[in-house]
């Protein structure tokens, strides 16, 4: 069942058009991934979602609830956590927390319990009474989160969350995604680190140039860019006679001979089916094996595939 | 209303940890208003003048009944000493400001015809030691030249027994004024003191309505205000207490600097403190319209304040904050600001005048702010933009 809807939505400024026709629906329970270069729409497509931005045509909605004409009920269902560190300097830990809790309506001993519970959550519970001045950049990006979820909101939106931060603070967020997952709330994720996004998402939209050009979980991203993988097969001499069999193998698309000849990067079109045959070829040929390694496609080949840029490309 | 007050109140929770704006907004005007209150203030204090009379004569009761005559009170305070032996430690330890001891022989050699003196001890300050000399020289050359009248013409030109060794009190004892004219005509009808005090007020409440503008700048610049863009209630109740944040700001600034005037620096305020509100309230509207307005061109808190700064501090030097008599130079220009309209209903207000004197200056002012107001919550969306 889906909780987020976007129906043919178009975002143009003047002539240009950042969000183009996107349609796309997100379940409840998902960790949705949303990849795309600077650009790309992305960040529009969370404002449009998030009641920043009116789209110029189309609709979204959240819970059955559009945005276009049920703001209010849509933004109780949010909790956006901004690229920027949406946070005051100058008020504790406990007190920036409790501040945007009380604005969500919540009262009395129910906000005390939140306020501790968001804090406990992102592990700040024990720097409540200190002033983010004081806090490291890990810190400040977890309170920005803590202030997104107190209210226990059933879709988090979270726009590049771990920006500028360390290791440690980005093992953290990225627990505290699975764990809200857990708990019941769909999580949209934005990131330029393709490695947490393939950590945490379930499924995986990319957007280019405003446009949904992929959309799904890994294995079927893999299977609409047509993605290769790769054989890489350490040997005690060259292949000889044993390449020109297997190039003539139809799986095969490409083979590079490298270190003299004693290691071998076989490009197939999907390597279970394909591996039998090969370990026999070489065997045939008397050929010793010494090692095999067997590398997959991930997003960020996929992106370059499907799009002919990087992720990071400016 | 609940996110309208939530907002303000931490508004001001945030305002009362930022120690520098605190110390502009409200220590700068009270420093400025000492300065230059002191420096051109012309007003002569009493000076506690402590007097011993040895005198036990017949003229005793005369030389008493001026010390305690109302004509020397604003510049004498009379203490009576128990002992001779009092007087100079009194002034040397700053316990007074100058000492006088009336000879026992006083009336004797009055009534003898004898030129008399008495001797007295100089204090620290040099305008209060003037003063009371002018005081006392000035009645002992009366009695002087009554009692010379009375040695070359006989005990009839003078006046009657009873009258001898009493100065004619209807002429007053001392006469202040200052080099090119009188204090009134520089700073009208109000002291150096009353007059900074009023105009510091006036400027600095335009710089806290200023806060307005530069607070949602920086929420906009700092992503606060997007979050809460995101959040289930209208933005208007936001940005009104957001507003109301920095008007509270400004009201706690006059509280505090109009107290603070009135029992350290001695202010007269007049006694309409509702106007006085009144007139801070308006001033910090203009100042929160004319800040917003300039926010939604300027875009960045950096060009918001120095643009805002600058119409301030010309408005303030245009209306005579910093030369009181500018007006001899610029002529009428003075009304074409805020300062002005707000400076002359304080004054007013100070002065004790009845509230029609200065309900022209008041409803003006509230014309400005009402059509700065109406400018402002015009462009204010060109300031709080939802999206960045």
């Amino acid at each position: 069942m889906s909780l987020v809807s976007f129906r043919d939505v178009v975002k143009k400024y003047d002539t240009k058009m950042t969000v183009n026709h996107l349609s796309l629906d997100i379940g409840e329970g998902e960790v949705f991934g949303l990849l795309g270069p600077n650009g790309a729409g992305k960040s529009t497509t969370i404002h449009m979602l998030s009641g920043l931005l009116n789209a110029s045509s189309g609709d979204i909605t959240v819970g059955g609830y559009s945005i276009k004409n049920q703001p209010l009920e849509v933004k109780r269902r949010i909790g956006l956590v901004p690229q920027e560190l949406a946070i005051y300097e100058t008020l504790t830990a406990r007190e920036n927390v409790t501040f945007f809790g009380k604005l969500y309506g919540l009262r009395g001993k129910l906000l005390q319990e939140r306020v501790a519970e968001a804090l406990q959550f992102v592990g700040l519970l024990e720097r409540a009474g200190d002033k983010p001045q004081t806090f490291s950049g890990g810190m400040k990006r977890r309170l920005n989160i803590a202030c997104a979820i107190m209210h226990r909101p059933k879709l988090i939106i979270m726009d590049e969350p771990t920006v500028g931060i360390d290791p440690q603070s980005r093992n953290h967020i990225l627990d505290s995604v699975r764990e809200l997952n857990k708990l019941g709330s769909t999580v949209i994720y934005t990131s330029h680190y393709m490695e947490e996004v393939e950590a945490i998402c379930s499924r995986v939209g990319i957007l280019d140039n405003g446009k949904l050009i992929a959309c799904g979980s890994k294995e079927e991203l893999k299977q609409q860019a047509g993605q290769e993988e790769k054989l890489i097969f350490e040997i005690d001499r060259k292949l000889g006679q044993a390449a020109e069999e297997m190039t003539r193998h139809p799986g095969v698309r490409r083979i590079d001979e490298q270190e003299n000849g004693t290691t071998v990067e076989v490009t197939v079109k999907e390597s279970p089916s394909m591996l039998q045959d090969l370990l026999f070829i070489i065997q045939k040929h008397g050929i010793t094996l010494r090692k095999l390694t067997r590398v997959e496609p991930n997003l960020e080949s996929m992106f370059l595939q499907m799009t002919g840029r990087t992720l990071r490309d400016e | 209303m609940r996110i309208w007050w939530t907002t303000a109140y931490y508004e001001l929770l945030k305002y009362s940890r930022k120690k520098t704006l605190i110390l502009i907004l409200i220590v700068l005007p009270l420093v400025l208003i000492y300065m230059l209150g002191s420096a051109f203030d012309t007003e002569i204090k009493p000076a506690k003048v402590i007097v011993y009379n040895a005198d036990r004569g017949e003229l005793r009761a005369s030389v008493d009944a001026f010390w305690s005559n109302d004509e020397i009170k604003p510049y004498v305070r009379f203490l009576a000493a128990k002992e001779e032996g009092d007087v100079q430690p009194s002034v040397t330890e700053s316990e007074s400001d100058y000492g006088v001891v009336i000879p026992a022989d006083y009336s004797s050699r009055v009534l003898k015809g004898e030129t008399v003196s008495w001797r007295t001890y100089s204090g620290r300050f040099v305008e209060k030691n003037l003063a009371v000399e002018s005081v006392i020289d000035s009645y002992l050359t009366e009695l002087n030249m009554q009692m010379s009248a009375r040695e070359i013409l006989g005990p009839e030109a003078g006046s009657e027994q009873e009258g001898v060794g009493e100065p004619d009190a209807a002429e007053p004892f001392v006469l202040v004024g200052m080099l090119g004219g009188d204090k009134n005509q520089i700073f009208r009808s109000v002291s150096a003191m009353q007059y900074y005090a009023a105009t510091y007020l006036i400027m600095f409440l335009l710089y806290g309505g200023m806060l307005a503008a530069i607070e949602l700048l920086n929420q906009h610049k700092n992503g606060t205000l997007q979050r809460m863009f995101t959040m289930p209630f209208s933005f208007i109740q936001l940005v009104l207490g957001i507003v109301t944040g920095s008007f509270l700001v400004a009201a706690l600034q006059a509280i505090i600097i109009v107290l603070f005037t009135k029992f350290v620096y001695d202010v007269n305020w007049g006694t309409n403190y509702g106007w006085l509100f009144l007139i801070s309230l308006l001033t910090t509207a203009v100042g929160a319209g004319i800040a917003i307005i300039i926010a939604s061109f300027a875009k960045t808190v950096k060009t918001t304040q120095t643009v805002f700064g600058i119409v301030a501090f010309s408005m303030t030097f245009v209306s005579g904050g910093m030369i009181a008599d500018i007006d001899v130079i610029i002529g009428d220009a003075s009304k074409w600001t805020v300062n002005h309209w707000a400076n002359e209903g304080l004054r007013a207000i100070m002065n004790g005048s009845s509230w029609s004197d200065y309900s022209q200056e008041v409803a003006i002012l509230a014309m400005i702010a009402a059509v700065l107001s109406v400018f402002a919550m015009i462009r204010l969306p060109k300031v709080v933009k939802r999206h960045a």
